[in-house]
Formats: C-alpha cells, sequence, structure tokens
C-alpha cells in the first residue's frame, strides 16, 4: 500500500518537472511592455552613456528593459508595416525605437513621448541607441 | 550679387546630386533560419542598418545581435549567451561592393541582379564572402534582397554535442533592405 502511494507520488513530481520544463522551452520571447523597467533615464542621457563609454554602456543597459524620454525626430514604418520612432539623444547621436505593434495613437515629430523596450546596444553607422520591443507609455 | 546667387545654387545642386548616389537605411531586415528534422530556428532583426553608394558600390551593413528576436525566449538567451557571445561581440557587420555595378541603372526602374564581394564579420571573426543577390529600383528608392548561407563553425561558433542534432550545420541568412536616399 504504502508502496503505490510512492509511486504515485513519484509519477506526480516526474510530471511535473516535465510541465515546468516543457513551459520554460516554449515559453515565449518576453514583451517589454509586460516588464518593469531596469532603468528609467532621458534619451540624452542613454545615448552620452554610449558615446562615453560603449563597453561599459552595453554592461549596464544592453539585454535590460529600460523606459527613456526624448523628443521625436523622425517616425519610419517600414513595408511590414513596424514602426521606428527616432528621438533625440546628444548632438551626435539618437535612440531608434521600433514598436512591436502601432504605438496606438497618434504622434509627431517634436513630441515629448516616453516608451519602454529591450536595449540592443550601440551602432555607430548612424549613431544610434537601438531599443526593440517598445511600448509607448504617454 | 547674382553671380554669388548663381554659385550658391550651383553648389546646392552639386551636393543634391551628390547626395544621390548614397542611400540608406535604419530598419533594414535580417533573417535568420535554421532547419533540422529536430527543430526550426528563426530570428529576425528589424534594425538593421545599411548604407550603399551607387556610384562606387561600396556597401555597409550593420546589425547589433541583441536587435534578433525570437519566437521563444529560452533561443534568444542561448543564441546571445552561448553563440554569439553578444557581450563580448555585441555587432555583426558586412562591407563589401558591387562587383558589377556596371549592370546597374539606377535612373531606370527595374531589378538588376548582382554580384557582392566582401568581409562578412560575426563573432569576431572576419571571413571573405561571395554573394548574390537583386537590387530592385522603384522611383528613387532601392530594395536589396539576398539569401545566403553561413555555418556557425566557419566563426568559431561552437554547438555542444548535446544540441548539435537540433541545429542546422548551415543557416539561411535572408537579407532585405529598403533604401531611401541618404539624409543627415
Amino acid at each position: 500500500m504504502k508502496r503505490k502511494y510512492f509511486i504515485l507520488i513519484f509519477l506526480f513530481i516526474v510530471l511535473c518537472g516535465a510541465g515546468v520544463g516543457f513551459y520554460l522551452f516554449n515559453k515565449p520571447s518576453p514583451h517589454a511592455s509586460s516588464k518593469k523597467p531596469d532603468y528609467t533615464l532621458s534619451t540624452a542621457e542613454l545615448a552620452k552613456a554610449f558615446e562615453t563609454n560603449e563597453t561599459q554602456a552595453n554592461k549596464t543597459y544592453s539585454g535590460k528593459v529600460i523606459q527613456v524620454s526624448g523628443k521625436v525626430t523622425d517616425l519610419i514604418t517600414d513595408k511590414q508595416g513596424l514602426v521606428t520612432i527616432q528621438i533625440e539623444g546628444t548632438p551626435g547621436s539618437s535612440v531608434s525605437c521600433i514598436f512591436e505593434k502601432d504605438p496606438g495613437q497618434l504622434i509627431s515629430k517634436g513630441d515629448s513621448i516616453t516608451l519602454k523596450g529591450f536595449c540592443a546596444g550601440f551602432d555607430d553607422l548612424f549613431g544610434e541607441v537601438k531599443m526593440h520591443s517598445c511600448g509607448l507609455i504617454k | 550679387m547674382k553671380r554669388f546667387f548663381f554659385m550658391v545654387l550651383a553648389l546646392c545642386s552639386l551636393t543634391a546630386l551628390q547626395a544621390q548616389d548614397r542611400f540608406m537605411t535604419r530598419n533594414g531586415h535580417i533573417r535568420f533560419y535554421s532547419h533540422t528534422p529536430m527543430e526550426d530556428i528563426d530570428a529576425n532583426n528589424n534594425q538593421v542598418g545599411s548604407i550603399i553608394d551607387m556610384k562606387t558600390g561600396e556597401i555597409v551593413v550593420s546589425a547589433l545581435n541583441k536587435s534578433f528576436e525570437f519566437s521563444r525566449a529560452l533561443m534568444q538567451e542561448h543564441f546571445n549567451e552561448n553563440y554569439m557571445e553578444s557581450d563580448q561581440y555585441p555587432k555583426s557587420a558586412f562591407k563589401g561592393t558591387i562587383t558589377n555595378l556596371q549592370d546597374v541603372n539606377i535612373k531606370k526602374d527595374g531589378t538588376y541582379p548582382v554580384d557582392v564581394k566582401g568581409d562578412l564579420t560575426i563573432h569576431g571573426v572576419t571571413k571573405a564572402v561571395l554573394t548574390k543577390g537583386t537590387l530592385e529600383v522603384k522611383a528613387g528608392k532601392i530594395n536589396a534582397v539576398s539569401k545566403f548561407n553561413v555555418a556557425p563553425e566557419d566563426y568559431n561558433i561552437t554547438i555542444p554535442s548535446l544540441v548539435r542534432e537540433k541545429i542546422a550545420k548551415t543557416m539561411e541568412i535572408t537579407v532585405d533592405l529598403s533604401y531611401e536616399p541618404y539624409t543627415k
């Protein structure tokens, strides 16, 4: 009798383990919009950090969820319909944010906005800090 | 005064002409796809930066590894931490030239096959590559498309034997860049 219980409990544990494993394996990529930001700062501060010391800034911000605020300098919609918003950083570099879905409200050049997204690092080709999977906050 | 005005005008039109040789994109698309009977893996980067100079045929393409988005969180983590080591090598880049530029007429709408030669840098390793692609010229804009294969082992990316069966020996890379005239 005792042995039967033991087997049942064992099976239960194995099933739980497999379930957790399966869940973790198939877990979708996280959306930045549903996560708490690791850092909150202005786009000027973010761009400055990468300009001053890229290695250090990569260590701090890359792969993290960050919330930034700044002034919109350009809006681009690509052929897949993804929206990229360019935000003013320093005179030498900007912050480029791609949205996972339409930002949902009308944004124009010159607007001050706050958004949240994953920071991917700095691309020196155009001097841009890149952020993806972004969601508009205001 | 009049002469000065014309000089300014001439200078302006000259720079405008020069500017037309160069095209850029900051939201180009690179997809990589690995197919094995056990598993398909694909990732997309929609933030690829590139400049193409239609006078010299030079092309530069720059992609941040952490901009690649996977459908599964675990794959993205493995890609950045175990394989690409993105903290150490944040960027992948291509620098090259179109070798048959004489066959492309950017003043005429059309689709032109091109040969591209250059250096591909991934995971800190630079290799000479040759590939084919097409340039589609339409209303003063250029859309560049290319598809080629890359073997992780060529770029010192070691894949543990435990997962070797799940990751293809060569990855299929699709590049799709929509260029606009260079402004900046």
